[in-house]
């Protein structure tokens, strides 16, 4: 059985390649672990949907380029 | 890190590249497809779209300056979020420029009746978003980078200018801070 933060640090691709090869092996093999990042896996799909990139208004200067354009003081 | 280009589209690192060699349209390219990215940060970390619009200005103004000094190590992207990171930490703050917006009756939710799904889904979206506002600062940056912007652990730390297993464990613990906020709620 791993504990919830490796299995964190798995769904989120924050563990070392040696430390993510072994808990796949692990998972292959328990289901109580597989359950857990299952829910893991959900709940990193709620935090991406409510921090997803706005799409906001793109101001005029955007169209010419930084280099032509001074910000407002 | 050689970065695979499989839709015959230049990518970030190839337009940086122009850029660097004059390429005004290079640069335009650039920043039509990281300012919704940049600003998005820019205003999460503000929380006034004002603030945010001049960090976002200011972060592209700076980047193309000194263009010269990007080496290719991190992409493109984790360059100028370092560059905003920096700005919003040393400028932006010192000078005090920074105003928390107050909730004006126009940016109220509105009442209109939605499906009770997506009612539901954005209640917690907002949940997230308001326990998110509620992290340390490098935390919550670190965070968002993860989330928001998909940055690995390795360009989180470049942004942060923090080590690899520094940022590995910030967004773990901020993680951990969001889901025992979360469960609270329950």
């Amino acid at each position: 059985m791993r504990s919830v933060d490796e299995l964190t640090m798995y769904v989120y691709g924050l563990l070392d390649p040696a430390a993510e090869e072994a808990m796949k092996d692990h998972l292959h093999d328990c289901a109580e672990c597989s359950e857990i990042r299952r829910r893991i896996a959900a709940e990193h799909g709620l935090f991406k949907g409510a921090l997803k990139r706005e799409s906001p208004e793109m101001p005029a200067w955007t169209s010419d380029g930084a280099s032509r354009h001074r910000r407002r003081s | 890190m050689r970065r695979v280009n499989l839709l015959g589209l230049e990518t970030d690192e190839d337009l940086a590249q122009r850029a660097r060699e004059g390429g005004r349209e290079a640069e335009r390219l650039l920043i039509l497809r990281l300012y919704p990215g940049v600003y998005t940060l820019a205003d999460r970390l503000l929380h006034n779209g004002e603030s945010a619009r001049d960090a976002t200005q200011e972060a592209f103004l700076r980047a193309f300056s000194r263009i010269n000094q990007y080496d290719g190590a991190h992409r493109f992207s984790a360059w100028i979020f370092k560059i905003l990171v920096n700005l919003i930490r040393d400028e932006f703050r010192r000078s005090g420029r920074v105003v928390t917006a107050e909730l004006k009756p126009d940016d109220w939710p509105s009442h209109d009746p939605i499906p009770i799904e997506a009612a539901i889904r954005e209640e917690n979206y907002a949940r997230v978003r308001n326990h998110v506002d509620r992290l340390p600062e490098q935390m919550r940056t670190a965070v968002l980078l993860h989330f928001q912007e998909n940055l690995n652990g390795r360009e989180i730390a470049y942004t942060l200018g923090i080590s690899y297993d520094a940022a590995r464990l910030k967004i773990s613990r901020g993680i951990a801070k969001l889901r025992q906020w979360m469960g609270e709620d329950e």
